[in-house]
């Protein structure tokens, strides 16, 4: 038998195993009860015979991400490096305190060097010195 | 945000998906249950295949033939196994062994046999064909499905559809050798 001649057979066979293990099958199935499904089933499958369900996420169980969670974290990671590292040059920094002293000035609360480094009678602060 | 849209497009298609529900859902609940052996995981298992089902409408013409039956079973088995898989309660895929399988067969004697005598054995070979292998050859031969198609439906590439289309020509050809039908 040469591989032409066992395609050739395989096709015809095929079709009739097939049939034979669907038919097997069904008898098998025709022989237990019918299964009652639980209310949770029906209401999820009602949502999706209706249309009203979530095409990413039909049956609502939260099984797919659109992003796994792995790549999220590393997002997540990769925002907090870029925000130090732009905060950590000064000229940016003050800009932004500029825009947020700008946006929120009841939050912003000002005080210069010159006043943190004075008493409350305007005496500038002196390192103690020993007489 | 999420956007809700429709999941069946056409009311045509819906009613189809419908018909498919009311026919299919408690054949393809004892499907998963046989496998399984846990309500619940076998009531998950038939709602995935429904959704699966959706994206597979355009393919099914005639809702009550063994085609159509025959699609959706493989569709629900193939969420069976790759659920046990995922939990590690499958053994194995049998993917690996059988080539194993396949380079320990060696040639039987040659017997003269008739053409009814090689397609009884032929299909109770592919009969004992383990997951997928069977299945791939029904999608490929029976549903006439091609490589990619077939692939879309149990989650696999279509050069691994391929792969073990091959593998199951090959395993029955082995098993023709072992019971005596030579192989040139």
């Amino acid at each position: 038998m040469n591989e032409a001649v066992f395609l050739e057979e395989l096709k015809k066979v095929v079709s009739k195993a097939c049939e034979d293990d669907l038919l097997q099958l069904d008898k098998e199935l025709a022989m237990g009860e019918s299964h009652v499904f639980s209310e949770e089933f029906n209401r999820k499958m009602k949502k999706l015979l209706d249309g009203s369900a979530d095409r990413e996420n039909p049956v609502g169980k939260g099984r797919k991400h659109r992003i796994p969670i792995k790549y999220l974290l590393i997002a997540a990671i990769l925002m907090i490096l870029a925000a130090s590292t732009v905060l950590a040059i000064e000229p940016i920094r003050e800009k932004l305190q500029e825009v947020f002293i700008t946006l929120f000035p009841e939050y912003a609360n000002i005080q210069s060097e010159d006043e943190t480094s004075s008493t409350d009678d305007g005496l500038p602060l002196q390192p103690y010195e020993p007489i | 945000m999420l956007i809700y849209l429709m999941a069946v497009d056409s009311e045509e298609e819906r009613k189809k998906f419908e018909d498919i529900y009311y026919i299919y859902r408690d054949r393809m609940y004892k499907v998963a249950f046989g496998i399984l052996k846990d309500e619940q995981e076998a009531e998950n298992i038939v709602q995935d295949a429904f959704v699966t089902l959706i994206d597979c409408l355009e393919k099914i013409n005639n809702i009550s033939c063994h085609k159509t039956w025959n699609y959706i079973v493989t569709i629900v088995k193939n969420k069976c196994f790759n659920h046990l898989k995922k939990q590690n309660r499958m053994k194995s895929m049998e993917y690996e062994d059988f080539m194993d399988v396949m380079a320990s067969q060696e040639k039987g004697p040659e017997t003269i046999v008739s053409a009814q005598e090689l397609s009884e054995t032929l299909t109770e070979l592919i009969q004992q064909l383990p997951y997928p292998y069977k299945e791939v050859l029904y999608l490929q031969y029976y549903n006439d499905m091609d490589g990619k198609s077939i692939a879309a439906l149990i989650d696999e590439t279509p050069e691994n559809v391929r792969q073990i289309a091959r593998r199951a020509r090959e395993k029955l050809k082995a098993g023709l050798i072992e019971r005596g039908y030579s192989h040139e």
